[in-house]
């Protein structure tokens, strides 16, 4: 029995009656402890599958603002794609060239664009990105747990320990590789189990002796907690993929897409009816810092434009595979990356590491559409300037636990350490006006602009959480002008342009889920 | 309070010398244990410090995607082309799991690994295997010299100019990539950050200027036999440099020349090198390769920041650093002993080397020892070993990235991101193929498999089963084990037959070694107990 159906049955007797030494059970419901023995909504048999593109993917070459090409153009004029040749999926909003893919479907709406993803200040290294990505911590903060396996570690206490059971039967996460992602460590063992070739297994030998006090005898018990994960897990991890026919003629040869090798295995778990909550694969190559369009001269073993067409193959025969084993209503689909990389590009036909950039979350859970605008590219750009975030990636995280995992509030909090406003791109989630009601933008008004000496910020807003704060032109927020609960009405404030080098600026004003982004000059 | 770098004045026994062993080469040897335990503890840290590793010329070799190389062909870099070279690289790759399995008494094959992991270069970008080489060849230099000077070696690598851009790096398009990995990940290493840009140790403003200083030198591949770096005027920012405060804003003199830039090269190295946080890093990084990946604020009162002035006032000469470490009472505290989890090249190389493994060719019946003599089927031989560490996640020339292994790096979980589900299967595998199974190197050649005859043959009363056991744990495991260990495993090494039938079988054995039944006889309870051994979790730990 799952540790949380028996709490569901315990607690209105023990618990209910009112308070707990005085505190109401309202305030107590905050206390990640007391939230973990709360019961939840019921969504255990929807199933999450994280593609990481490593290296930071270049996202004003995958997402291209049409409306901004005239100043992208000359910002990256050896890199961009030919205006001809952008798929236009509305008159604003293109696609490379190579993703004819994702056009499909987007027009069979089982795809949703998120626009300008990122947190408030980037950090251009791969490892430091990674982490804060991964962990879901804020820049300056170090956590040692990932953001996945925080949640799964609420949702099924002590696991692996006391597992499989009725409640978990299979391996909580599973990713596909040699190597566990920070997403799914939890505070004592990672929540995920890695596997590549599923055609022969070896049972580990454990031993029950004593172990010693020492750091020796820590790392043997953790060995042989693996092994012991190994036995458990194994013969039905691998039975199950050995028993699964594939049925999509859509796979790309073996071999030939590192992705879509991966996802197959995972559609093979989960159409073989694996109870597995997190998938976890990964696409290399993305760091393409030059001859970054041109074949066998980037140093990766795929130019850019390849990767993209191997992620949207991978994804096309995932999806198809799941639809015709009828597990696509509960598998969904969602990419993060470290960082975009810069607006300009460098002197080598390649991009540096940047800051915000287009993320997409794909299937049949999916409420279609684009959510948020397009990035402003300014008048002039300099090589280290840099997309400012619309959206904070802890908000694409937060939508999948509540939306997707039925997290309640005060689990979303103990994993995300504070509230994220959620985006409407889950069909039936909560969170799930529809995106053009979202898209009615906020209108941020700044006079005068350019300014030298303040600049007057004046927005209409509805009631709720309102942040506005400053960006600078390498993306980092400058200024937090407001952040906390605001009326209905109109909301002004004044940047003092004495604190601000002159340059480029932005000011993004987020009220709740919506978020508008206004490019300012400081003379 | 746990030791400190105060010299180590405990017994010095077995166990003490395997330790040093294990961790300063490739698994141990009974016959190494025996010969330093001759000397005193100072005697074999010197004798390890001190003791080259020559170079064969890269052997020939076999590889099946061979382009323009064939089995039994010399080194010769005129046959190499320029074009996709994964094969060269190959060829480089097994040349150096060679140097490995053949080290001498000595701690440089080990360092050798130790700074292409620090000075992580990806052979799949660089994609010129001589570059590669090149570069492996100053590893090899300056394995145990001086730090500063290797430093600065370095940055003007072909192969490192290739892999951090370094030769796009110009006065109108600074390419920050090596400059910031110099810093980050090289010398003085991220702290934390304390403002949007401030590393705590140097910010973005010392990134670019450092950029900047860097700007101009190339490399030049045209020759093979010659490959050079070479430094373009026009390319070189030769105005001044300004450094942020946490390098006391250091001004570096903008010159002209190659000889100009030379002098900023040496000028942007002092600075780095006169921080102090400099020697505390690479001594970290020392330190979790060598000892513990986890540095408690004990640690790094007692043992980092002693380490660190004995580097900086030795002007970074690497050896009176490891002398320091390898004989301090830290190293030898038990709290250390089996305190680290095997890398792949730990677990592979160093069970090859610590045991007598026999290598069988299915045609001729021919027994040497692994990897065989024979160039040409030694070549075979090591391809597999290449194979097996990469999918254990140690891919010799090509890291996962420019910051190494996480292993070494990555809090908290550190050297267990070796180990998990996917990658136990796989070492576990290997010690059942090489102990009980065959370790098949080539489908036509034959295979390799631990001589369990020769180790028995070392135990000092073979018959007893009790000694037996004792030694073979002693031998196996790197730290004591408990009344209760020893107890499984002989129970687990006697089965279903009594002490006293082993001692039979044994004197039967040793009246006729020749006799199949008699070998059968022992060798059906010696390589399933030595499976046994190898397959448990303890075996993973050094």
């Amino acid at each position: 029995m799952r540790r949380r159906d028996f709490l569901k049955a315990a607690l209105p007797a023990a618990v209910l009656p009112v308070a707990l030494g005085g505190y109401s059970l309202r305030a107590l419901a905050r206390n990640p402890i007391i939230d973990a023995l709360m019961p939840q909504a019921d969504c255990s048999d929807r199933t999450l599958v994280l593609i990481q593109l490593f290296g930071g993917n270049d996202g004003l070459n995958t997402v291209i603002p049409l409306d901004q090409y005239d100043r992208l153009q000359p910002a990256r004029p050896e890199i961009i794609v030919p205006e001809k040749d952008i798929i236009k999926l509305t008159d604003t909003v293109g696609l490379h060239s190579a993703l004819t893919g994702f056009r499909d479907l987007y027009n069979k709406e089982q795809l949703a664009i998120i626009q300008s993803v990122g947190y408030p200040v980037p950090n251009l290294s791969h490892f430091r990105s990674t982490d804060i990505w991964t962990t879901a911590s804020d820049y300056n903060q170090y956590v040692s747990t990932g953001w996945m396996g925080r949640f799964l570690e609420l949702e099924y206490p002590n696991y692996p320990f006391g597992y499989p059971n009725d409640a978990m039967p299979d391996p909580l996460a599973i990713q596909i590789g040699s190597i566990l992602s920070p997403t799914l460590d939890g505070t004592l063992a990672s929540m995920g189990m890695a596997f590549t070739n599923l055609n022969r297994y070896f049972n580990v030998d454990t031993d029950d002796t004593t172990l010693a006090s020492t750091r020796a005898g820590e790392l043997e018990g953790f060995v042989r907690s693996i092994g012991e994960q190994v036995n458990k897990f194994g013969v039905k991890v691998q039975n199950t993929a050995n028993s699964t026919t594939i049925k999509s003629s859509l796979w790309p040869p073996h071999r030939s897409n590192p992705l879509a090798d991966q996802l197959k295995i995972a559609a093979m778990l989960i159409c073989g009816g694996l109870k597995s909550r997190v998938y976890l694969v990964t696409l290399g190559g993305f760091d393409t810092h030059y001859s970054q369009n041109s074949k066998g001269n980037s140093g990766q073993p795929f130019t850019h434009p390849q990767l993209l067409e191997l992620l949207q193959d991978a994804i096309a025969a995932f999806l198809d595979e799941l639809e015709r084993q009828d597990k696509h209503r509960d598998v969904l689909g969602m990419t993060f990356s470290e960082f975009g990389r810069r607006i300009k590009s460098n002197s080598s036909e390649g991009t540096d590491h940047g800051a915000a950039g287009p993320q997409f979350v794909f299937g049949h859970p999916v409420q279609g559409g684009i959510i948020g605008a397009n990035p402003i590219i300014a008048d002039k750009i300099e090589i280290e300037d840099n997309l400012p975030m619309a959206y904070d990636f802890r908000s694409m995280y937060a939508t999948v636990l509540k939306d997707w995992f039925c997290a309640d509030d005060a689990r979303l909090n103990s994993v995300l350490f504070k509230d994220f406003p959620t985006l409407p791109f889950i069909r039936g989630g909560g969170s799930s006006v529809s995106p053009s009601a979202t898209m009615r933008n906020l209108q941020v008004t700044a006079v005068p602009n350019p300014f030298i000496s303040g600049s007057l910020i004046r927005v209409q807003i509805p009631a709720g959480v309102l942040r506005v704060s400053v960006f600078n032109a390498i993306g980092a927020e400058v200024l937090v002008l407001h952040d906390a609960y605001h009326g209905a009405g109109i909301y002004e404030a004044t940047i003092d342009g004495n604190g601000l080098a002159s340059g480029s600026y932005y000011v993004r004003v987020q009220s709740g889920n919506q978020v508008t982004t206004t490019g300012l000059i400081r003379k | 309070m746990a030791a400190g770098v105060e010299q180590y004045t405990g017994p010095w026994t077995y166990q003490e010398a395997a330790h040093l062993l294990r961790r300063a080469m490739f698994g141990v040897r009974q016959t190494d244990v025996a010969k330093i335990l001759e000397g005193s503890m100072e005697q074999a840290v010197d004798l390890l410090l001190d003791t080259p590793s020559p170079i064969s010329p890269p052997t020939p070799v076999y590889t099946d995607d061979l382009v323009s190389l064939v089995m039994g062909d010399p080194w010769d870099p005129a046959k190499w082309t320029l074009d996709n070279d994964t094969p060269h690289l190959n060829y480089v790759r097994l040349w150096w799991i060679d140097q490995m399995l053949s080290q001498p008494m000595s701690i440089v094959e080990k360092m050798v690994l130790f700074w292409s992991n620090h000075f992580a270069t990806g052979g799949f970008t660089v994609l010129q295997a001589f570059y590669m080489f090149r570069q492996h060849m100053l590893l090899r230099e300056h394995a145990l010299g001086n730090f500063r000077q290797f430093a600065k070696e370095i940055t003007l690598d072909p192969a490192m100019l290739v892999f951090l851009n370094g030769n796009q790096n110009t006065k109108t398009g600074p390419n920050e990539n090596y400059a910031r990995e110099l810093q980050e990940l090289f010398t003085i290493g991220k702290g934390q950050e304390v403002a949007p840009g401030d590393y705590t140790t140097y910010t973005e403003t010392d990134v670019l200027a450092a950029a900047r200083v860097l700007t101009g030198w190339r490399d030049d591949g045209s020759d093979l036999t010659n490959i050079r770096t070479t430094f373009d005027d026009s390319l070189h920012d030769t105005t001044d440099k300004q450094f942020s405060a946490r390098f006391q804003n250091t001004v570096i003199t903008g010159r002209s020349g190659e000889a100009g830039a030379r002098i900023e090269l040496d000028d942007l190295i002092t600075m780095i090198f006169a921080q102090q946080e400099t020697a505390r890093y690479l001594c970290r990084k020392l330190y979790r390769w060598f000892v513990n990946t986890v540095i408690t604020p004990e640690i790094e009162t007692t043992v980092i920041a002693p380490l660190a002035q004995t580097f900086s006032n030795g002007n970074y000469e690497i050896k009176p650093v490891l002398a320091q470490l390898f004989k301090s009472a830290h190293f030898f505290d038990l709290s250390v002993r089996g305190a680290l989890i095997k890398n792949p090249v730990d677990l592979m190389i160093g069970t090859f080397r610590s045991f007598k493994v026999q290598s069988i060719f299915t045609a001729t019946l021919e027994e040497e020892l692994f990897p065989p003599q024979d160039p040409a089927i030694r070549a075979r031989a090591l391809r597999p070993v290449y194979n097996d560490l990469s999918i254990q996640q140690y891919d010799l020339l090509d890291p996962p990235s420019v910051a190494g292994l996480p292993a070494y790096y990555q809090p908290p979980q550190f050297d267990k991101i070796w180990i998990n589900a996917d990658t136990i299967q796989k070492r576990v595998r290997f010690v059942e193929d090489l102990s009980v199974a065959h370790y098949r190197y080539d489908e036509d050649y034959g295979y390799a498999i631990i001589e369990v005859f020769e180790y028995i043959g070392r135990v000092s009363d073979p018959g007893d089963a009790v000694t037996v056991v004792r030694e073979w744990l002693q031998w196996i495991f790197p730290m004591p084990l408990s009344q209760q260990q020893h107890e499984k495993a002989l129970a687990n090494f006697l089965g279903s037959i009594t002490e006293t039938e082993w001692r039979k079988r044994w004197n039967d054995y040793a009246s006729d070694s020749k006799n199949v039944l008699f070998r059968l006889n022992i060798e059906t309870k010696l390589q399933p107990f030595l499976r046994y051994l190898l397959g448990i979790s303890r075996y993973q730990l050094m």
